[in-house]
């Protein structure tokens, strides 16, 4: 009786059980989980297709061991068989495989010294870019940085676009376009360059364990790395932070012995004379290899030319006036977009810098043995050094210095780097968050400091020239190309095609 | 083999004797000929990187058109009883199907090397990104075909052959987006599936033998699977 019933009822419950069982499935995939809801959908499912089995029993057992079933479980056994071979040998060509760059200019193999540094990754570094989609660079950089990923499985490679996920690009701290943050743990390098060298510096100094120290001099009235106020340098010390540095500070009249760990000292717009014994502590680190930065204001009354003049450099006793090219007609403000080429900034080229009150530097007669100066930033030629500095009105004089003037400027002597910025104004934080990263003032300080630290030539990576093929064609050039390409060429098929069927009606 | 070679033979010549398979190519070089020529006039490159780059998405339509008679219309026309109960395997049918399409596949890019011939004239292109490109092209082209001669074998009918074709190989280029919904691991696995995520390293000037294994496996996978499909008839 019940069998019957089961028997005549059989066909709806099988569809009511197999509705049920995909509104389960449909059910679990739109909750993203399997809740007790879709569970019991599926259940009842379940329920209604043995009810309708045990209708039919007959029918279910010739289809579970009939010879229909026997082929058809046998196919898909093979099928699957065969998928599960090819999953194998496919995760394992994955792992080990083979590549080979046709390029001429092997545009696509990195040199030998990047994949050893990829295959003695320990730790898994994270690669995050921030880039305009629109940007060329970004399709560059990801052919580029897809050659890393297949010599390593540490480094993982995420592209931001910072106008899509403002909230990540806050989240680091991103001021500008193109700018690639790596990461390890905790440890941050951020870079600009798109090159082979770039990637791989970066991808050296976050992997690196141990960190440089930047030492900032303190007890007269220096500019303080942890001053969050409009003239403090909290901004500079959250760049070089960025760019995996150690930044302390350092009394000279307390200590004379310099950290181990140091790689450079920065004298930031000190206030009050230094102290004959800090001097003399200053001239022996640097004539033992030392690092110096010192960013001297005009008029500040602190002299550390003794110190200078032994490597053929000294501040000048003037207020640079620039009338043709200053910061909002401020002609006290220089500002510049003149960098003779050096390491420190061969980078930026096209950003400009700026200024407020500065005293520009001068060099002694002759370099010293072995020592080689370069300036880093110039001021235009109609500028000048203003030497009264107590005259009303402000003009040129016989005694003042006849521009172009240099407000920045790098010693190497040996193994003793100097760099020396006729103000300190120019990296406060006042100027660095307003500008945020239009001017080039954050990248000069950032890459002085690199360049002191020795940071600059951790590896040697010959550039490779993108090699790009241009094609200059005339414009009656093009059209016969383009009706050749599209028109002709598919008309002589058609054509071909044509004569074919003629010939066979 | 020989039987295979034999059907291929056979289905060459079908294929050269049907107006279709020339309005196909006309369209297929029509269309790449437009994209080459626009691109060189915006890019000024001689390179054909972009240009195959693009034809990927127009081969996603070509490639089932291609495909969608060889086993449906035998199967319709009742055919394939006569070719299944014929001294060959039913591999050989459908390898010899699949080589028939993809030697007309390849008449068709061999005459768009028109495209990379005008470069050599007016500019100085780098030949190697050309040539692993063209590899990339054929191994992209075989993947789709052999997708397209899977669906040719579920039905008798050839546009719904085309049109199954159309959707199963638009689900398995998209298929790594799925990834980004289920985040690691799974991602991985999805974006090695996606037929989209195998072919830039060719365009771009470099053979990775793992992307040549990926399509071959594709091809292997989709001809293994309509063999099985065309054996169902014998018991179905």
């Amino acid at each position: 009786m019940m069998r019957e019933r089961l028997s005549r009822w059989s066909n709806t419950l099988a569809y009511a059980g197999l509705f049920a069982i995909a509104a389960g499935l449909v059910a679990a995939l739109f909750m993203g989980k399997m809740g007790w809801v879709p569970g019991a959908i599926l259940a009842v499912g379940a329920v209604l297709l043995v009810a309708a089995a045990l209708g039919r029993p007959a029918e279910v057992r010739r289809a579970l061991t009939g010879r229909r079933a026997r082929y058809g479980s046998n196919a898909v056994a093979m099928s699957l068989i065969l998928l599960a071979i090819l999953a194998l040998v496919n995760f394992l060509a994955n792992r080990h495989h083979a590549r080979w760059d046709l390029t001429s200019a092997k545009q696509y193999s990195l040199s030998s010294q990047t994949i050893q540094i990829l295959k003695d990754l320990k730790e898994p570094i994270k690669i995050t870019a921030f880039f305009s989609p629109a940007d060329s660079a970004q399709a560059t950089l990801k052919d580029l940085l897809a050659e890393y990923t297949y010599h390593t499985d540490k480094l993982s490679v995420e592209f931001v676009d910072p106008d899509q996920k403002p909230a990540v690009a806050r989240q680091y701290g991103i001021t500008s376009y193109g700018t690639i943050v790596f990461e390890r743990g905790a440890r941050r390098q951020d870079t600009f360059g798109t090159d082979e060298q770039s990637i791989t510096s970066a991808i050296l100094k976050v992997s690196r364990d141990e960190q440089k120290g930047i030492y900032f001099l303190t007890g007269h009235k220096e500019r303080d790395p942890e001053g969050y106020a409009d003239d403090g340098f909290s901004a500079i010390k959250a760049l070089l932070e960025k760019n995996n540095y150690k930044v302390g500070t350092l009394n000279l009249a307390m200590t004379s012995t310099i950290p181990s760990d140091t790689a450079a000292l920065v004298v930031a717009g000190p206030q009050t004379a230094y102290a004959e014994d800090e001097r003399q502590t200053l001239a022996t680190y640097l004539n033992g290899g030392g690092k110096l930065m010192v960013l001297l204001d005009p008029a500040s009354g602190v002299d550390l030319n003794s110190v200078l003049e032994t490597y053929g450099v000294r501040f000048r006793n003037d207020l640079v006036v620039d009338i043709y090219s200053s910061f909002f007609g401020d002609p006290l403000t220089p500002l510049t977009a003149r960098y003779p080429y050096s390491m420190i900034t061969k980078d930026m080229t096209g950003l400009t810098s700026f200024f407020p009150y500065a005293r520009s530097i001068e060099r002694l007669g002759t370099a010293p043995e072995g020592a080689t100066i370069t300036d880093l930033v110039t001021t235009s030629d109609q500028s000048w050094g203003e030497t009264n500095l107590t005259q009303r009105q402000v003009q040129k004089d016989a005694a003042d210095t006849p521009g172009p003037l240099t407000l920045v400027a790098q010693v190497q002597k040996g193994k003793t780097r100097l760099v020396l910025v006729g103000d300190s104004d120019f990296a406060a934080n006042n100027v660095l968050n307003s500008v945020r990263g239009a001017f080039g003032n954050a990248d000069l300080f950032v890459n002085a400091i690199n360049w002191l630290a020795e940071e600059e030539s951790l590896i040697a990576i010959g550039p490779k020239t993108g090699d790009v093929r241009t094609v200059f064609l005339t414009p009656s050039q093009m059209r016969l190309i383009l009706y050749s390409s599209a028109l002709v060429l598919p008309a002589m098929v058609l054509f071909v095609g044509l004569l074919v069927w003629w010939r066979r009606r | 083999m020989k039987n295979t070679l034999t059907i291929a033979r056979r289905e060459i010549q079908a294929y050269f004797v049907s107006p279709i398979a020339y309005v196909v190519a006309a369209a297929f070089l029509a269309i790449m000929g437009y994209f080459f020529a626009m691109i060189l006039y915006y890019s000024r490159e001689a390179t054909m990187r972009y240009t195959l780059g693009n034809m990927t998405t127009v081969l996603l339509f070509v490639a089932p058109i291609l495909t969608m008679r060889l086993l449906a219309e035998e199967q319709r026309m009742g055919t394939i009883e006569l070719l299944l109960t014929a001294p060959v395997n039913d591999w050989e049918v459908v390898l010899g199907k699949f080589l028939g399409s993809l030697t007309l596949y390849a008449c068709m890019l061999g005459v768009s090397l028109y495209f990379p011939f005008v470069l050599s004239i007016v500019g100085n292109p780098d030949f190697g990104p050309i040539v692993s490109g063209y590899l990339g092209m054929l191994l992209l082209g075989g993947a789709l075909l052999s997708l397209g001669v899977l669906t040719s074998s579920l039905t008798q009918n050839q546009i719904v052959s085309a049109v199954l074709g159309v959707v199963l190989i638009v689900l398995l280029w998209l298929v790594g987006a799925l990834g980004d919904v289920t985040g690691a691991p799974l991602s991985g696995v999805f974006q090695y599936l996606a037929l989209s995520e195998h072919f830039y390293d060719f365009f771009k000037g470099v053979i990775d033998t793992k992307d040549v294994l990926y399509y071959l496996s594709v091809i292997g996978a989709a001809l293994f699977l309509a063999t099985r499909v065309l054996e169902t008839r014998r018991w179905r």
